[in-house]
This record gives structure tokens, sequence and C-alpha cells, in this order.
């Protein structure tokens, strides 16, 4: 159990942190992160050493995330609708110059207000760093739908972020 | 005889106008905040509608058309609404759609759909009033304060619980059924036909039990009456009624 | 193309991807479009703030917490299956109660005569306390102890899981607006009078199941009740 909680002091961070961004949610992240754990004490046996420690650990997070969506009844294109969640810019208030210095805690906020959908592609591409493959492979769909959600998470993104320093 | 002078006159009717103008600025701003989302959804004959809401009234009603159609005032414009359709009807989470979202505000709910339907409501906050449902179960839980009132019910499962606010159920108990009432603080009341069989458990800790035309010396009593046990007519049916802090009232219908 | 069909390609720009003839044909159109070179550097700024920042992570509200949860649940599956996989791990005890056994009749005499002796010197010892302290094992109320330490002892369980639920709502009651906050301090209010009630009950009467019934319905909605408003 020692050599464990090794594991989890030097882990706990990097998984917690992929489940707040893929749920937006600290309460959900929380719970998330505690079960991969215990997945991970699971199936740590299974672990064969083919490929990173850390990459395999990233894979059991967002399998879990993945799950928990899909118990949810989340799917990937699920989007909110135009008009029910009117976080729209409305012409002409857009700010005219350019974006203003992207900060962590306008970021973080943003991406939150995502829908499930772009918010895990959005997370696995921009924030994690993997390939569109990667990401098509994990969430099995096309390589075309994650592309197409991930331009969708960025515009919305955008708009969330210029809304927020919108002069009031 | 003048009661008022003409200059007081003229001060109320002035008052009066501008009061008037006040509700009818106020009533219109308050429509234009509000938004009314409203959707159609097919429905076979023994569908089953699932709502967690989180604040306001829902409200579900029967009608002898084969769809579900779903009315939903919301206070809060940004609110997410996504109903999902699933093989035995329709899941409608509110709080799972708006999870990490401050305040959601009030949402009120109007459904409508085929009598042979399973319902299955929840809510934080607000009042459930149900009528007319003769599917298999009818569910009404309510985590804090609110009413609810389930009337014309006929459905082998019925489960209405909440913590402050009255229950008033109007139905019938069906044979090998099960039916439980619970309240924290409340009256429960139970209104049934003069032919029904159950069998009871009531709890009214501090309270009284009425049991009215319903009540025989057969029945037991349990720590100085604050428990009921026993069997009404044929007593098929299993109904459990607790209430912590409020009464218990059987009426015959 | 439109500004929409071209900023649809902008993702893919960005993240240096496309072809060479589409690269010069979004580039064209953004030396004279102001609205997609915008979004074009929107998505720059992102991505590029995204990925200098990769590997900073967020730190567990509270990590010693959390480690606990998942210590405790492991430990208690591990205890579990400790308990499923006896028969495989075959201790002596096992063993020695499911070997066959062959005696001779002479064993089998020694066997029944040792057997009988222990049992008359044990009643015979029991027999002498009964007698010579009658009364304070009839005080002693072996029923009513244990169904009080039962009833104790379900009742701190339920008090650690309640407290650990009230944390996770307190984090998140300043959050809530103060009508929410009201509603739930009036129903809690509701749950604790009815366990305080059932509580003083059983002090008079521990025996009356109305009560016993009540108090542990009132913990079990309780730690629904903060469990539904953790999430908050």
């Amino acid at each position: 159990m020692k050599s464990f909680e090794e594991l989890y002091q030097r882990h706990n961070r990097r998984v917690y942190s992929l489940c707040l961004r893929m749920t937006g949610n600290v309460t959900e992240a929380e719970d998330l992160a505690q079960e991969v754990f215990i997945q991970l004490f699971r199936k740590i046996g299974s672990f064969r050493g083919e490929s990173a420690f850390t990459t395999w650990l990233h894979r059991l997070t967002v399998n879990q995330v993945l799950m928990h969506f899909r118990k949810r009844g989340v799917r990937l294109e699920q989007t909110t609708e135009d008009g029910e969640a009117p976080i729209q810019i409305v012409k002409g208030t857009e700010n005219p110059n350019a974006m203003p210095v992207v900060d962590r805690i306008a970021l973080d906020k943003a991406i939150a207000q995502l829908p499930p959908g772009y918010k895990m592609v959005f997370t696995l591409h921009d924030i994690e760093g993997h390939e569109h493959e990667e990401i098509a492979r994990m969430l099995g769909v096309s390589v075309g739908t994650s592309k197409s959600q991930l331009h969708k998470a960025r515009m919305k993104l955008r708009g969330l972020l210029r809304q927020q320093i919108k002069p009031k | 005889m003048k009661l008022f002078s003409s200059a007081t006159r003229n001060w109320v009717k002035s008052f009066s106008v501008f009061l008037l103008l006040a509700l009818t600025v106020g009533a219109a701003h308050l429509a234009s905040a509000q938004q009314k989302v409203s959707r159609h959804y097919p429905a076979g004959k023994n569908v089953r509608l699932e709502l967690k809401n989180i604040a306001g009234t829902i409200t579900v009603e029967t009608w002898a058309r084969d769809e579900i159609r779903v009315t939903a005032t919301m206070d809060n414009r940004k609110v997410n609404f996504n109903p999902r359709q699933t093989d035995a009807g329709l899941v409608i989470d509110i709080a799972a759609d708006n999870r990490g979202k401050v305040d959601v505000g009030d949402m009120n709910f109007k459904i409508e759909l085929p009598a042979r339907s399973s319902v299955d409501l929840e809510t934080r906050s607000g009042q459930i009033t149900v009528s007319n449902i003769q599917g298999d179960l009818v569910r009404a839980h309510i985590w804090t304060s609110g009413d609810i009132t389930l009337s014309g019910i006929n459905a082998a499962r019925v489960f209405a619980t909440n913590t402050t606010g009255d229950i008033y159920f109007d139905g019938e108990f069906s044979s090998g059924g099960t039916y439980e009432f619970k309240s924290g603080k409340g009256n429960i009341t139970l209104r049934l036909p003069a032919n029904c069989g159950f069998r009871l458990v009531a709890t009214a800790p501090t309270k009284e039990i009425k049991m009215g035309p319903f009540w025989h010396p057969g029945m037991k009593l349990v720590s100085e009456g604050r428990r009921i046990t026993g069997d009404v007519g044929d007593g098929r049916a299993s109904v459990t009624v607790t209430n912590y802090q409020g009464t218990i009232n059987f009426l015959r219908r | 193309m439109n500004c929409e069909q071209y900023q649809e390609l902008l993702s893919d720009l960005v993240d240096g991807f496309g072809s060479g003839e589409d690269r010069n044909r979004i580039e064209s159109h953004l030396s004279g479009c102001v609205a997609c070179a915008e979004v074009r550097d929107d998505f720059v700024a992102i991505a590029g703030y995204c990925h200098e920042h990769r590997g900073e992570y967020d730190a567990v509200p509270n990590e010693r917490a959390l480690w606990l949860r998942i210590s405790n649940t492991i430990e208690a599956e591990n205890a579990v299956r400790a308990k499923e996989s006896v028969p495989s791990g075959a201790s002596s005890w096992f063993r020695l109660m499911n070997r066959s056994w062959q005696l001779s009749f002479g064993q089998l005499a020694v066997a029944v005569a040792a057997i009988v002796l222990v049992v008359s010197i044990a009643t015979v010892a029991s027999m002498k306390q009964l007698y010579s302290g009658g009364s304070n094992v009839r005080t002693a109320g072996p029923t009513i102890g244990t169904n009080n330490i039962s009833l104790d002892d379900r009742y701190r369980q339920q008090k650690q899981a309640i407290a650990y639920w009230k944390d996770r709502v307190e984090l998140n009651k300043a959050r809530w607006n103060p009508e929410m906050r009201d509603t739930f301090d009036r129903n809690m209010t509701v749950i604790d009078t009815a366990l305080n009630d059932s509580m003083k009950q059983l002090t008079q009467n521990p025996h009356d199941p109305v009560s016993e019934d009540i108090l542990n319905d009132a913990l079990n909605d309780k730690v629904a009740l903060l469990k539904e408003f953790a999430d908050l």
C-alpha cells in the first residue's frame, strides 16, 4: 500500500486535472479521480510496460471519464441547441481588437461551459496534446468528427472568452 | 357627503394609474425574461417518463394522443435542456445537464402523455402534480419543500416522498401493488374507494393517524398509537405511510 | 467559398495541417478579411496558450482526504476478497475441519471421555458463578446492552458519513443562492428534529420500535439529502 500511495502522490494532480477539464465540475472530478486510482490498483498487474506508465494511466483516466459520460447518456455529438443556451455574441458587440491575453482562470471557466462533446475533444487535443487519430480511436468516432468538434469547441471558446472580457 | 377632498382624490387617482403602469411594466419584463420551450415526442402505449428537475413545478397530465408534449418555462435562459429519448421513453435530467452551473433558477414543466404511462419525477424543490396516470409506476420525490398531489391514479407502484409539504393521493390500490408515502413535515391525505384492500403500516410519531371509515377493531396500535398496522379489506396491496411531524388522514371517496 | 467555410479550415491551418494549396487559398483570404483573420488570431492564442501550459496541473482540493477515500475502498475490497478466498488459502483450521478422520475404538473412547470431562467442568463452573453472583448477571441485561450498542454503532457509522457529506456541502454552499440555502437549512432542521425526537424517545424506552425505525429512516434521509446537495 505504501508504494501505491507513492504512485498516488506522483500522479494524483495529473489524473484530477484531466477529470476536471473533461467534466468541468470539482466534485465529479474528485469522484472520478478516486475511481481511476481504485481501477489502477485493480489493474496495475496488467500493465505490461509496452507504453509509458503515464500514457497507460492517461488512457485509464480517459476511459473512466468516457464511461461516466456514457452512464449519464452524454453523446459526443450532443451539443446545446441554439436559442436554448444562448452563449452567442450579438453582432456588433464583438471586441474589434485581437483576443486579449488568454489567462488560466478565464480559459478554465470557458472550458467548463463547453458542451460535453466539445469539452472532451478540446481537452484531449489542445490541452493534453493528442492527435486526432488517437482521439478518434479513444472516443470511437471518425477523425473528421474529432476535427469538426475541435473547430466548434474553439469557436465557442472564442465567443465565451470574448464575452468574459466584454465591458459591462 | 364628501369623505375626501378633491386634492386627495386626484392624488389617489394618479397613484392608482402609476401603480397600474408599474405592475404592467413589471409583468411584461417578467414575461420577457422567461423562456418557454415546447417539444413533442412520439410515445408508445407503456411509455416511461423520467424527469429530474432542480427547482420549479412539475405538472403531469394525460391526453388521448400517442405522444408526449413537454412544455418547459425557465427563468434562466442559459439553462441546458436536453431531453433524451430512450427505448423505454423519455429522460429529462436538468440536474445532470446543468452540472456545475451556479444558479439554474426555477424551471416549470407541464407534461402531457398517454394515460398508460409510468412517471418517475424528482426535484430538489417545488410542487409535483400528477393526474389520471394508469400505468405501472408513479414516483414523485421532492428532496426538500413542495406539495405532492396525485389524483385519479391507478398504478401498481406509487411512491410519494418529500421533506416538507403536504402529500395528497386520490386513487386506487391494485391487488399486489406497493404504495409508499412519506413526509418529514406536512399532512398526508389518502382518498380511497370504500372497497379497496390493503395491508397497512402507518407511522406518525408526533401527530394523529386518522383512519376514518377504514378503522376496524382488528387493527393493531403500536407504541401508544404512534403506529397502526393491520389489513383493510382483502389486504392484497402493501401500503406504508410515514410522517415524522404531521398527520396521516384516510378519507373515503 | 464564404467566410464560414474558410473558418472551418482555420483549425487545420493553426494545427499545421492542410495542403499547400489550401494554405495559400486561406492565407490570401485572410489578408483581405479582418473577421476571419481575427478568428485565426484567436485560435492561435487559445491553442498557443494551451500548448505553453501543457503539463501544468490543478491541485486536488484535499489531496489527503481523497487518498483516505481511495485507500479505505481498496482495503475494504481486500478484506472482502481475503474472506472469500479462505477455502483456497487452506488455513490450518480449514484443513483440520475438512480432513477425514479414521480412529481406532480405543482412540474414540478416550476422545469421548475427554469431551464429557470438559463439558462437566464447564457446567459446574458456570452453575457456581450463577448462584454466587446471580443479581449481577441479571442487572447486566445482555439484551438491552447489545441492542444499545448496535444502535449506537449504527448511529456512529452514519455520523461519520454525515460529517463527510456535510463537509462537501459546506464547501459548495457559499455558491448557492440565499433561497436555496434557506430551503436546505429548513429541511435539514425537519430531519434533525425527527432524529432528536426519536433519540429522546429511545433514552426513555430503548425498545420502542417506532422510534428505532424513525431514527434509522431519518439518518438515511439526512445522508441522502446531504449527498444530493453535495454536488450542487
